[in-house]
């Protein structure tokens, strides 16, 4: 069974928090010193559940798609190492500055380009900006079914029968090949590569895909295509004021709490 | 026979022990005073016994027989030993094996101390005098039967006269000798064994052996007294007191009956003996060249030190997962040992019933190099894939030895220390894990989190809220920055950066380092972990990436230079800096915090002076510190010289000091078990009694805390042991604004 995935290079979302800065002029987030970015978590997992649909087929491949700029192709030859064969780098400034839909725009097209595989595969959402919507999207562009936010999938044949993940337990779905899944965290850890296959994958060529390669016009996409317009961007602070209720008896303490939560018009 | 000669056949009880010869050490003094006494006796006695001497093979017919079936002994021992050295020789050439010995002198006096003098059996008092006595007993009665055979065959009569008697004395005595220590050795298995001990066939057939040769001994000997001696010379007799009373014990015998026993007894001793010693070249026996040999192979760079993958990138596997991926010295180690149990009862994960002892590691190793390893030789000679015909089922790496095993793994080297035929398990251990780590991906999802902390963050923290600077905070100007002018660097590391409790040893050894005016400052925000973790975790390509990555930095900031020395409070990093960052390319000096403070006390520079509390501390020994590098004494000093402190020891401290349960990367792992490493530990403070305990180890200090959590559940905070790095008591007592 062929399958392709598509990954996203992300901040390491184990940063800590006071080493997480933004620019607010640029609207940017600001890379953590000495902390390298890392493909998205539940991205690695999308590549888990490929590669085990893979083995459980018996055969077929396994292929990345990756929109972004250099670093994203750490993402790819992470995915590489763990197993994927080839990698895909949808490269090109014209890219730059795009949202969800762009995004899904570019990767449609990228797998028009490589031949809609029997099986696609997100992560339920980048860890970055947490959104969740691009495979959905793309199921969309392609006319594809999908299934959600899926902590199980196996193989039925020709069919794939999954488990998605739902506010009160989790819900079976059949569906038919080809189709659109995104896997959530409950799905399981993802393998750690092992040594020869990180040696292999550095060596790996993976291709780079423009917008012109991909019958992109550069208005479609990146900045220029967006649909979703920034308006600011910043840390919230939160603060913290502690106060100590004095009292001599329990009850005058618990009086002077009561008033105190009236005054902040808590009660 | 050329020399008509009266003589004690007790001497030539071990004729057959040919190679205890080579164990003759200097070293095995305490056994030798007896003799030197019984040489002087002897020679105040010359005249009563003038012309005293003995016949070799009195009452013996075809003893040529003898001298025909020795090259066959021989024979069949070097055809024992050399069939094992094919297997050894399945594992990888070290540089040892082609001949580049270096250390020779350090090399040769472990030869002489712990492989002749038994230096580490003579630790435990009951099993030193053991071994001893039998060890003794072999070599002397070994020397006086060569000697006997000598003076047969030369021209000059040495052992006549009081010369005679002394020599049937000192073969007596040590005959004695060594059926105590036979004796001991038997009850040791009944009556007092090890914890981990493993008795086996091999045991019993080689005491058993050894206790019939030397009864047997006795027993020729006093035939022949009773029936050639005791009525001529009955004076002469009284110089074989054990021979004699056996004599007197046969006296009711006939002579002519006595003779043929004597006859029969002879050959039973003679051929027994020589059966015995070809054990030499099937069981543990083997030890009695093999153990001197590993003595003197032993690696000679400090024990906490592993060795690199050089050309990393080049290798066909990572680490051990076949036999032949292990050195030659490795697989041959196996054979040396003696199964005595010594490394798993001083082993932590053991003591706290972790699934980990490193003797079965080695004979599950041994066995299997045994069966498999045979079979790949004979592939070889027939010159099939070195696999031919060998299954998969039980791998050796997750099979032979179990992956739990493999990660409940300290490093702490107790068992290296304890290992009387100095076999060194941490690097076999850790070998295996690289495979497992490096080849397979395959370990506890604690360690793939680490080991992917350390890729991305540079440290082993994960989740941790702080950043690389957060221990500063307030006091920024106080800290100076490295600007490549100073003295000293002073590298935090990551567990004194991103670890609340650890950024407090961090800020007092900054507050000493400027009470001291050390000229020192930090490299601050770019720091990244040395690669420790990664390293005792098997991830050595991650270790190389990040030495490299950590070495650049020093490049560039001049801390890589001889002039300039790298100060650390971690024992991890030290041992790192200090032992394995020269393969990396370091030039530059280590010192640990508690050697630098230790000077700048003596030095007056730092004055110990003000007050703290009275109390009574105990030290607790952190392993990269003191086992891998020998730092005992600076931190116990340092201890000693603050006012109203009292040091006491826990008793394994030291050189035998008990891991706290953190090393080999286990900070970060879940233990598994009976029991947890850390709370045997605290509870082996707690009972000194004493309410500190102190340690120079960041990851100790979190051990500790931990361990007291549950060992003093029930205790009162304000009464519960506390826990100090030794810079945080002495900066209490010598800096006057600390809190
Ligand atoms: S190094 Fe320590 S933990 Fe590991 S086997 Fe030896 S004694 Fe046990
Ligand atoms: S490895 Fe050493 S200490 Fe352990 S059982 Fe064998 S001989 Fe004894
Ligand atoms: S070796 Fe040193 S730097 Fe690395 S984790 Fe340990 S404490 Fe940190």
């Amino acid at each position: 069974m062929d399958v392709i995935v598509c990954v996203k290079q992300i901040p390491d979302p184990e940063t800590p928090a006071a080493a997480f800065k933004v620019d607010e002029t640029a609207m940017q987030v600001l890379p953590a010193q000495g902390i390298s970015p890392v493909i998205s978590p539940f991205d690695a997992q999308a590549v888990e559940a490929a590669l085990r649909i893979k083995d459980a087929s018996g055969d077929g491949t396994v292929n990345i798609i990756s929109l972004g700029p250099d670093s994203a192709r750490d993402a790819i030859k992470h995915s590489l190492a763990m197993g994927a064969d080839e990698g895909y780098h949808l490269k090109d400034d014209a890219f730059g500055g795009g949202d969800a839909w762009t995004t899904a725009l570019a990767l449609s097209k990228a797998i028009q380009h490589l031949g809609v595989p029997d099986v696609l595969i997100f992560g339920r959402q980048a860890a970055d900006w947490d959104q969740g919507t691009v495979g959905s999207i793309v199921a969309e562009l392609l006319d594809l079914p999908s299934a959600t936010v899926l902590r199980a999938v196996e193989l039925n044949g020709d069919s794939i029968t999954v488990s998605r993940v739902v506010a009160d337990g989790f819900e079976n779905i059949d569906l038919p090949t080809p189709c659109v899944l995104t896997i959530s965290n409950e799905f399981g850890d993802p393998r750690y590569p092992q040594l020869r296959q990180i040696m292999q994958a550095a060596r790996k060529q993976v291709t780079e895909l423009t917008a012109a390669d991909l019958g992109l016009d550069a208005s479609e996409v990146g900045a220029a295509g967006s649909r979703v317009q920034m308006h600011a961007l910043f840390q919230p602070t939160s603060d913290v004021e502690v106060e100590i209720i004095e009292g001599d008896t329990p009850e005058e303490k618990a009086a002077g709490l009561v008033n105190a939560l009236r005054e902040a018009k808590i009660l | 026979m050329t020399k008509s000669a009266v003589k004690s056949d007790s001497a030539r009880r071990q004729a057959g022990a040919t190679s205890t010869g080579k164990r003759v050490s200097a070293l095995a003094i305490p056994a030798w005073l007896p003799l030197g006494g019984i040489l002087l006796v002897s020679g105040a006695e010359t005249v009563r016994v003038t012309g005293a001497h003995r016949e070799l093979f009195f009452n013996i017919d075809h003893f040529w027989v003898l001298y025909m079936l020795l090259p066959f002994v021989i024979g069949i021992i070097i055809y024992g030993l050399v069939r094992r050295s094919r297997v050894w020789r399945l594992g990888k050439p070290t540089s040892l094996l082609k001949g580049n010995f270096d250390n020779l002198p350090v090399r040769l006096g472990r030869l002489v101390k712990g492989g002749g003098g038994t230096e580490r059996v003579l630790r435990d008092p009951y099993s030193g005098v053991m071994h001893l006595c039998i060890m003794t007993s072999m070599i002397v009665l070994f020397l006086v039967t060569a000697l006997l055979a000598i003076d047969d065959y030369i021209p000059v009569d040495i052992l006549v006269g009081p010369r005679y008697l002394g020599y049937s004395l000192v073969a007596d005595i040590f005959g004695l000798v060594g059926i105590i220590g036979v004796a001991m050795a038997v009850a040791h298995r009944w009556v007092r064994p090890r914890t981990a001990w493993l008795p086996t066939w091999e045991d019993w057939l080689i005491l058993g052996g050894l206790g019939m040769l030397l009864i047997t001994g006795f027993i020729v000997e006093g035939l022949r007294i009773h029936t050639s001696e005791i009525d001529v010379h009955p004076e002469w007799s009284y110089w074989s007191p054990v021979g004699y009373v056996v004599a007197l014990m046969f006296s009711g015998v006939k002579i002519s009956a006595a003779l043929d026993i004597h006859t029969t007894f002879w050959w039973i001793h003679m051929v027994g003996a020589l059966s015995w010693i070809t054990l030499l070249g099937y069981s543990k026996l083997n030890h009695l060249v093999l153990a001197p040999a590993n003595a003197f192979l032993k690696s000679t760079s400090a024990p906490g030190k592993l060795e690199m993958i050089e050309n990393i990138e080049e290798q066909e596997h990572f680490g051990v997962s076949q036999l032949e991926h292990f050195t030659m010295k490795q697989i041959f180690e196996l054979d040396v040992c003696v199964r005595c149990g010594r490394c798993t009862d001083n082993c932590p994960a053991d003591i706290a019933g972790q699934p980990l002892s490193p003797m079965h590691i080695i004979q599950d190793l041994k066995s299997y190099a045994t069966a498999v390893g045979e079979q790949k030789v004979a592939n070889l000679v027939q010159g099939n894939d070195l696999n031919f015909g060998l299954d998969d089922e039980t791998p050796m790496v997750g099979g032979v030895v179990r992956d739990e095993s493999l990660w409940a793994c300290r490093t702490c080297g107790a068992c290296v220390e304890a290992c009387p035929v100095f076999i060194e398990h941490v690097p076999t251990i850790v070998d295996m894990r690289r495979s497992l780590v490096m080849e397979e991906a395959r370990m506890p999802d604690t360690v793939q989190g680490t080991l992917e902390t350390l890729e991305r963050q540079g440290h082993p923290w994960r989740g941790t809220p702080y950043t690389r600077d957060s221990w500063m905070e307030g006091i920024e100007d106080q800290i100076p920055e490295w600007t490549g002018e100073q003295d000293y660097l002073y590298f935090v590391g990551c567990t004194g950066a991103f670890v609340d409790r650890a950024q407090e040893i961090t800020r007092s050894v900054v507050s000493l380092l400027r009470e001291a005016d050390v000229s020192f400052g930090v490299i601050k925000g770019m720091e990244s972990c040395n690669g420790d973790p990664a390293r005792r975790l098997g991830h050595e390509y991650l270790y190389q990436i990040l030495a490299e990555g950590l070495i650049e930095l020093f490049n560039e900031t001049g801390v890589n230079d001889e002039q300039k020395t790298v100060i650390t409070h971690c024992p991890h990093c030290f041992n790192t800096f200090l032992n394995e960052y020269p393969d990396m390319g370091a030039k530059f000096q280590v010192i640990h915090h508690t050697q630098l403070l230790e000077q700048l006390v003596d030095d007056g520079r730092l004055v110990p002076s003000s007050d703290v509390p009275e109390q009574t501390i105990t030290y607790h020994d952190s392993c990269y510190l003191g086992r891998h590098n020998d730092i005992f004494e600076a931190p116990r000093r340092i201890l000693e010289q603050v006012p109203n402190v009292t040091l006491i020891e826990m008793p394994r401290n030291r050189e035998q000091g008990l891991c706290c349960g953190a090393g080999g990367g286990n900070m970060w792992m879940e233990e598994q078990g009976k029991s947890r490493v850390n709370e045997v530990r605290v509870e082996e403070a707690v009972a000194t009694g004493a309410e500190a305990a102190c340690t120079a180890c960041p990851f100790c200090i979190q051990m500790f805390d931990s361990g007291i959590g549950t060992v003093q559940l029930d205790v009162e905070d304000e009464d519960k042991l506390k826990v100090l790095d030794v810079a945080e008591l002495l900066q209490a007592a010598a800096v006057s604004d600390s809190e």
